[in-house]
């Protein structure tokens, strides 16, 4: 590697560093951005109009495409009423199908049988703005809306502690 | 000057960090580097290129202050890795933005993505694992007087490449929610729509009736009910020479239909149609493969998650194709006789491409088609079936079976042939705690064309949260007889992923979302991180 080649990577080290610095500093604050996505009515919704009565939020952002995603949503799925039961949690499926698959995203959920409240981000314009780079993503959000909670990817098996994340946060 | 933009980021960076607690506002972001070293493979007739490390990353930072918004992107190919346009190359900040944003308005200036209706007419986008990123830089204003009245305007530059490009687009786009503005209260929404796009590239050649702009219309309708959905789009364009249409003065159009509907009763379809002709649109004439693309053309077929589809997939015929896709879900309920304990999920998908029905013209138009007529040549044909069923808190399993016609001549150029394959796919997932889980995948190809028959075979193993592992192999075995490995592990902390894996990737056609590219073989290890904030 050339020096020029060291050199840049070492600034982009450095700006790594100083934003993760930032990002812990700011994490007490962080709420989702004011940007809008589509129900599957095709209606545009604000992100900032997410609630759930106090109550923590789990946001997926999946694809109809993505099979880690599917599993993800299918593995709570099995388990949703008695999760809303006990941590009294809500589950907002965000798509990030685009023009090509969003057609699809109705069918799947529908015949899925999900009982998530379910967004396309057609232009990904919450994903890119929480900075994401892959699905599956999920991201927790408190009583307040505030985000508690990132996590990349999926395994078998995350669920759990998913789920033991938002009792912790519902004070549970 | 590179450098000294890195040198004002730092400073900002670390400006920011000591007075995280006083500035009001949010950040947010995340990087992300792929990293490939080469190895030669004698095997697969891979070389390692001179310098035998390839790196993309990509670094985003986002900030938001009340109503504000501005961001960054900066990117670095050092070099590109292969595969990708060899124009990408160099560190530079690829994007800046700032802009106000409130309920009945959203302005950006600078860098900006955006897309009107299904964006057969314009759409700018990212899709990083293809090199492509043919975001705008420019002004783009979205105006929504009333929650049924939406109004985007845009213009500016589009990136080509670490640059911004010479054509310039303008465009606009108008959405009516027709009943809710009427005020009619019904079950069904009705919107219409409709788009135009202008772009314009300077000419210089000898031709004084060569046309320096095109402009692109386009009209759309949408019908939305709980149980159905219809959406229609149509897109005409104006003729646009280029040495990829042998230079014709032929218009061109889209139409596309989707339908949904859904039931109560765990039955859902998709069917969707389209016709493309002569849709090959961007700001650059000069540009080829998926470089200054002005609108969105993915090909309409099913997305696979298995190797051996993904051998033959398909890609849009930009110059001229015809066809659908239709997909059918029917999920057995739990505890039904049929459907077992956790109930049983069922799909079949079936997609049919052809050319479209030309006469050549003598004229500069080139050719003339029939519009409702199928060619005589078929491009790409696919049935899939497959089952989705968890027998116990133990196992799981899909089941998939796919025949498939497919145009390998057409599609990826001469000297290749019609393949006919049949393609048996399963799927097992072993959970066998909450934290250990082991998936293994076993497909297999039956075909007597190309490359004849193909196995494959994928291990899976997660310990949740953090760590998974895998070890997969494509085999041609009755061709060339090349092992297509591939091993690796990753781990996930929170927001951060890191995986390293070894292995072989053959040449072909990479498809992400339905755009492809054409990759080269090449053997080694790659290293990737993403992190988010």
């Amino acid at each position: 590697m050339g020096k020029k080649t060291v050199s840049v990577y070492m600034m982009a080290a450095a700006l790594f560093c100083c934003t993760i610095a930032v990002a812990q500093e700011n994490k007490s604050q962080q709420k989702l951005p004011n940007v809008q996505v589509k129900d599957l009515e095709g209606k545009m919704v604000s992100v900032n109009t997410f609630s759930n009565n106090g109550k923590p939020i789990i946001i997926s952002f999946w694809a109809t495409w993505c099979k880690p995603c599917i599993s993800e949503l299918e593995s709570i799925a099995d388990d949703y009423d008695n999760w809303k039961k006990v941590s009294g949690v809500k589950l907002i499926a965000v798509s990030i199908d685009d023009a090509r698959t969003s057609a699809g995203i109705k069918s799947v959920v529908s015949s899925r049988g999900w009982q998530y409240e379910v967004y396309n981000d057609y232009n990904k314009d919450l994903y890119r703005s929480l900075g994401i780079a892959n699905v599956p993503y999920t991201v927790i959000l408190n009583g307040d809306g505030t985000v508690a909670e990132r996590h990349a990817g999926y395994n078998p098996g995350d669920e759990y502690h998913l789920l033991e994340a938002v009792k912790k946060l519902a004070g549970l | 000057m590179k450098k000294w933009i890195l040198v004002v980021l730092i400073a900002t960076g670390t400006g920011n960090m000591l007075s995280a607690q006083e500035i009001p506002g949010k950040l947010s972001g995340g990087l992300e580097s792929n990293n490939q070293f080469y190895v030669d493979d004698k095997a697969t007739k891979a070389q390692a290129p001179r310098d035998k490390i390839g790196t993309n990353s990509y670094f985003t930072l986002n900030y938001t202050l009340k109503n504000f918004y501005a961001g960054i992107q900066l990117e670095s190919y050092l070099p590109v890795l292969m595969g990708y346009p060899e124009g990408l190359k160099g560190t530079k900040l690829t994007h800046r933005f700032a802009g106000y944003r409130n309920d009945k308005i959203d302005i950006t200036a600078g860098h900006f993505y955006e897309q009107f209706g299904n964006g057969l007419i314009f759409r700018s986008y990212e899709e990083r694992q293809l090199g492509i990123d043919n975001i705008m830089d420019g002004v783009n204003v979205r105006f929504t007087p009333l929650k049924s009245i939406r109004f985007k305007a845009l213009y500016g530059l589009q990136r080509v490449l670490m640059e911004n490009g010479d054509g310039i687009v303008r465009g606009a786009d108008l959405e009516l929610d027709l009943l809710d503005l009427l005020k009619v209260r019904q079950a069904w929404g009705l919107t219409i729509g409709g788009s135009v796009v202008n772009r314009y590239q300077k000419y210089t050649g000898p031709d004084e009736t060569f046309p320096p702009e095109v402009n692109a219309y386009s009209a759309r309708l949408g019908l939305t009910h709980a149980h159905y959905n219809l959406n229609i789009e149509y897109v005409n364009k104006s003729a646009d020479p280029t040495e990829l249409n042998k230079n014709i003065l032929k218009k061109g159009s889209v139409l596309y239909i989707n339908q949904t509907i859904t039931t109560n009763k765990n039955l859902s379809m998709d069917i969707a149609f389209r016709r493309v002709e002569s849709m090959d649109f961007r700001t650059d004439r000069t540009q080829k493969d998926n470089i200054a693309m002005v609108n969105y053309l993915p090909a309409l077929t099913k997305l696979y998650t298995y190797s051996l589809p993904n051998i033959y997939p398909y890609a849009t015929q930009t110059m001229g194709e015809i066809g659908g896709k239709a997909d059918i879900y029917y999920h057995l309920k739990r505890g039904s006789a049929l459907g077992g304990h956790y109930g049983t999920k069922l799909s079949l998908t079936a997609s049919l491409y052809r050319n479209l029905d030309t006469v050549r013209l003598k004229s500069k138009e080139g050719f003339s088609a029939a519009f409702w007529k199928f060619g005589p040549t078929e491009l790409y044909r696919d049935v899939n079936v497959s089952m989705e069923r968890r027998w116990s808190p133990l196992v799981k399993t899909i089941f998939s079976y796919m025949n498939l016609h497919y145009n390998q001549g057409y599609i990826q150029g001469p000297g290749f042939g019609m393949v006919h394959a049949d393609i048996a796919m399963a799927d097992v997932l072993l959970n066998f705690n909450r934290k250990h889980a082991l998936r293994v995948e076993a497909q297999h190809m039956w075909t007597v064309d190309d490359e004849k028959n193909w196995a494959a075979a994928l291990l899976e193993y997660s310990y949740a949260p953090r760590w998974s592992f895998f070890a997969s192999d494509m085999f041609n075995y009755q061709s060339k007889k090349i092992h297509y490995f591939s091993f690796g592990g990753a781990c996930n902390y929170k927001a951060a992923r890191v995986s390293l894996s070894y292995g072989r990737q053959r040449a072909g056609l990479l498809c992400v979302g339905g755009i492809c590219r054409m990759v080269p073989a090449y053997s080694g290890a790659n290293l990737s991180f993403t992190y988010n904030f």
